[in-house]
């Protein structure tokens, strides 16, 4: 795991995404969820070359409250942040250009 | 960068030989992506007793995109043992000195070629998606031989390749065309590449399964629409249902056997598929590592 990747909590996830500047993309995933062990590499590789955008991580299990609060239903969601307000969002693994191809779009916006 | 396996010297693959079997003869060894909490860890992490992919690097000599698709192969593993069997067949199919990073791209050409093949014997290949496949093989030749595409080379690759999947009217066509955006990168700095062009590769296999067991997109439409009224119907207001364990499955075997019967034989064919594909990249992985 990148030392980059952000371990978000309910209680950090105001401070940790909400009012953080720039763009957060942040993973809701579950240790008992396949799919989103299979996304744990990719997302590493991302927050390597993006280094301009904070990747979080929340464990859906652990941290109810922000999961309703943004209506994840299921895992691995992937929500996009840009200075505090979710402007993407995306359900089940994707690749690395996928994810990529998102954030180039907020970037250059 | 130019690696070197093992600095030339055979003790240091003995030595993480050895690290890998002692930490799974101590049932430390936990197949999944790169971890290690002092004692456990995955495939990589027990080689390593570490998370520092830089360590892979400096003091075994090998790519890190050799470390992050080794875990992803050991995790789908059929069991620990079979793990530990890769780990060590992985390792020891290096030679000492040798820099195997020009390895990333031969095992993507080889995914690329034989998904290219698959789905070109079973659906005509759009003259787009064609191309686009050719480009990237085209890329993935130049690493191979020893050049450096520009990124900006890469990313009009990936633009073109992610329109093209968007565009294609078969589930099969945009796995193939998912195949050729994701290996749409340098594997010289994307760690992730061959990890994740073989996991979509997986994807397209299952694909050309599901086209050969006559499994359709209206098979799979019928099944969620199942699921939707078995969890609308029973448990949508009935939590005291779902706290006694019963599960929209479970009402689906219930009220729509038949139905249920089609997602066992789905996961059967599906979990086989992975199991098959995996092995093959397995296979291919080692081979081209043996070659560097």
């Amino acid at each position: 795991m990148t030392s980059s990747i952000l371990n978000a909590t309910d209680a950090s996830f105001d401070a940790d995404v909400l009012r953080a500047p720039g763009l957060v993309l942040v993973d809701f995933w579950a240790d008992w969820c396949g799919p989103c062990k299979a996304l744990a590499p990719i997302l590493a590789d991302l927050a390597d070359e993006y280094p301009e955008v904070r990747v979080v991580k929340v464990n859906a299990d652990e941290n109810r409250q922000v999961m309703e609060q943004h209506a994840v239903r299921g895992l691995p969601t992937l929500l996009l942040f840009s200075d505090g307000k979710e402007c993407g969002r995306l359900l089940g693994t994707q690749s690395k250009t996928r994810l990529a191809a998102l954030i180039d779009d907020h970037l250059e916006a | 960068m130019t690696l070197n396996a093992y600095q030339s010297m055979p003790t240091v693959r003995d030595a993480a030989i050895e690290r890998l079997r002692r930490h799974a003869a101590d049932k430390q060894l936990a197949p999944g992506p790169l971890a290690w909490n002092g004692s456990k860890g995955s495939l990589v992490g027990c080689i390593l007793e570490d998370e520092d992919l830089a360590r892979w690097e400096t003091e075994l000599g090998l790519p890190q995109w050799l470390a992050v698709t080794a875990d992803g192969i050991a995790a789908q593993q059929a069991s620990v043992d079979a793990a530990l069997a890769f780990g060590v067949d992985l390792l020891n199919a290096i030679r000492p000195g040798a820099d195997v990073s020009p390895a990333a791209s031969a095992v993507i050409l080889d995914a690329l070629g034989d998904a290219g093949g698959f789905v070109a014997a079973l659906s005509a290949l759009p003259a787009g998606l064609q191309q686009a496949l050719s480009e990237v093989e085209a890329l993935h030749c130049r690493a191979l031989a020893g050049e450096r595409p520009a990124a900006a080379e890469w990313r009009a690759a990936r633009r073109t390749a992610t329109a093209l999947t968007d565009a294609q009217p078969s589930e099969l066509l945009k796995s193939l065309s998912a195949c050729v955006e994701t290996a749409a990168w340098d594997p010289m700095s994307s760690k992730s590449v061959v990890f994740d062009t073989l996991r979509v590769y997986s994807r397209a296999a299952i694909e050309k399964a599901n086209l050969a067991s006559g499994f359709t997109q209206d098979d799979d439409t019928q099944i969620r629409a199942h699921l939707k009224l078995m969890w609308d119907t029973h448990l949508a207001h009935q939590p005291e249902l779902q706290a006694q364990g019963i599960t929209v499955f479970s009402l689906l075997e219930e009220h729509y056997p038949d139905v249920a019967a089609k997602i066992r034989e789905k996961t059967r064919m599906d979990n086989a598929t992975y199991i098959a594909a995996n092995r093959r990249a397995a296979d291919v992985l080692i081979a081209q590592l043996k070659r560097a």
